[in-house]
């Protein structure tokens, strides 16, 4: 059984890919379709009730802890920092990872073991053209959409928890949120989400493609997905987030 | 030298240190029927996926014929039909891929059509796994024989069936090799009886033999 083993190779392949897949995807539209809904849309209320428990969390929090310190102006740019631009977007690849990261290994190593894969290799179609990109690109899309979600939801839960201690009107909490709002607070969790979405689908596509013969080589594979992946992310997240204060600061 | 579309030349490979296949050699003919038989552990499974380019051989190497390149259809010892996808999409993806002409049709009468011709109507819908294991490997050969490639390559050849469904899988192809399609088939048993000239192989001790 051929296999890329290296993951380097395996990017390699999967870069060339990406660039011609256009050619091809008359054959792999559905699986790209199914893939942003399994992991855009049925994701979506565990995404939601964890993020508007971190928007209440944060507001409750940060409120009762800045107006100790007597900075009580800064709850907005707290807010801003968790739920909008660090940790939300963090939030988010991890759920996706245990979700729907898991799937991708687990059924691609499942597909290896079934044979599924080879009988597309001997009909001429390219497991990483049909399989591997249409899954990589779904996830982008639809951890793009779920970071909207999150967002919205999580603003909603900061909101819920001020007017439930202090009876602050919605205007009043909106034009301080979009007041204490930067453009690098619109575009970096673009940024941390579609690299979030390229580096979990890349690398759990990598460990499923990587199993061999035997069907208990799956979970071994799926474990160290999940761990590998929420290293590579904590290390994203960080370079990103150093990048991006450095850039503002100068 | 006879032609051949596939070439088999001094092929030898092992399966984790242990010689599996020692020295095969064969060529096969355009539109000829070849049955090989071999108990189980002679290496049919290997040599359907050193031929498949499944697996590439330690020495000697598989050669395809340059100008028609790997034109194959291939039917595994398993179904191996995409698991998550309805029997209709796993129809399509081959329709699609291969871009059958549908005869003025569309897709889903077409497919439909086919399913009705190979006794399995109403099932379009279903998933590989609501079907048992021989319509499932129907549904392989379909996928397998849609776009009448120049070989047809069949592990445990019709292994799941016996009585009028091993009659009608046979009379199917039979059809196809009419058509000009090389069959290549591996059984553990003797070959049934065909219409046409039967290259009967031996698969023993790592070697062909006719």
């Amino acid at each position: 059984m051929k296999m890329t083993d290296h993951i380097l190779d395996y990017l390699d392949e999967l870069l060339r890919e990406l660039l011609t897949w256009h050619k091809n995807r008359h054959v792999s539209v559905l699986v790209l379709i199914n893939q942003v809904l399994f992991t855009g849309f049925e994701a979506l209320g565990p995404v939601l009730v964890s993020s508007f428990l971190l928007g209440g969390l944060v507001a409750y929090t940060g409120r009762t802890f800045l107006t100790d310190l007597g900075q009580n102006q800064l709850i907005y740019n707290l807010i801003i920092m968790a739920v909008v631009r660090d940790v939300g977007p963090l939030v988010v690849g991890i759920i996706i990872l245990l979700r729907s990261g898991t799937a991708i290994t687990t059924e691609l190593g499942s597909m290896r073991i079934n044979r599924e894969i080879d009988a597309l290799e001997t009909m001429g179609i390219s497991s990483m053209s049909y399989l591997v990109v249409p899954r990589v690109i779904g996830m982008v899309f639809a951890i793009l959409i779920l970071s909207a979600y999150f967002t919205a939801m999580g603003l909603s839960g900061a909101y819920i928890t001020f007017f439930w201690l202090a009876k602050i009107p919605f205007t009043d909490f909106f034009m301080r949120l979009t007041n204490a709002l930067t453009a690098a607070d619109l575009y970096i969790p673009l940024i941390k989400a579609v690299f979030t979405g390229l580096l979990i689908g890349t690398l759990c596509s990598f460990h499923g493609l990587s199993v061999g013969r035997a069907p208990t080589e799956i979970p071994q594979r799926a474990i160290k997905a999940v761990t590998q992946c929420v290293l590579a992310l904590l290390f994203l997240h960080g370079i990103i987030a150093l990048i991006s204060f450095s850039w503002e600061a100068a | 030298m006879m032609t051949s579309f596939l070439r088999l030349n001094a092929v030898k490979k092992s399966v984790y240190d242990r010689p599996v296949l020692k020295q095969i050699d064969y060529a096969f003919a355009p539109k000829s029927i070849t049955w090989i038989k071999g108990a189980e552990g002679q290496g049919k499974s290997l040599l359907t996926n050193l031929i498949c380019n499944l697996e590439t051989p330690d020495e000697g190497s598989v050669d395809w014929d340059e100008c028609k390149g790997r034109d194959m259809g291939v039917v595994f010892d398993t179904s191996a039909l995409i698991s998550n996808s309805s029997i209709a999409q796993n129809l399509a993806l081959a329709i699609d891929h291969y871009r059958v002409p549908l005869n003025g049709k569309n897709k889903n009468e077409y497919i439909s059509e086919l399913l009705n011709i190979w006794g399995l109507p109403k099932t379009e819908n279903l998933r590989p796994v609501a079907l048992s294991r021989g319509q499932c490997v129907r549904i392989a050969l379909i996928r397998a024989l849609i776009a009448s490639p120049t070989a047809f390559i069949w592990d445990d050849a019709f292994e799941c069936f016996a009585g009028e469904d091993l009659r009608f899988v046979h009379r199917k192809l039979q059809e196809a090799h009419t058509q000009g399609m090389a069959l290549i088939l591996l059984s553990r048993y003797p070959s049934i009886p065909w219409d046409f000239a039967v290259n009967e192989l031996q698969l023993e001790d790592g070697r062909l033999k006719s």
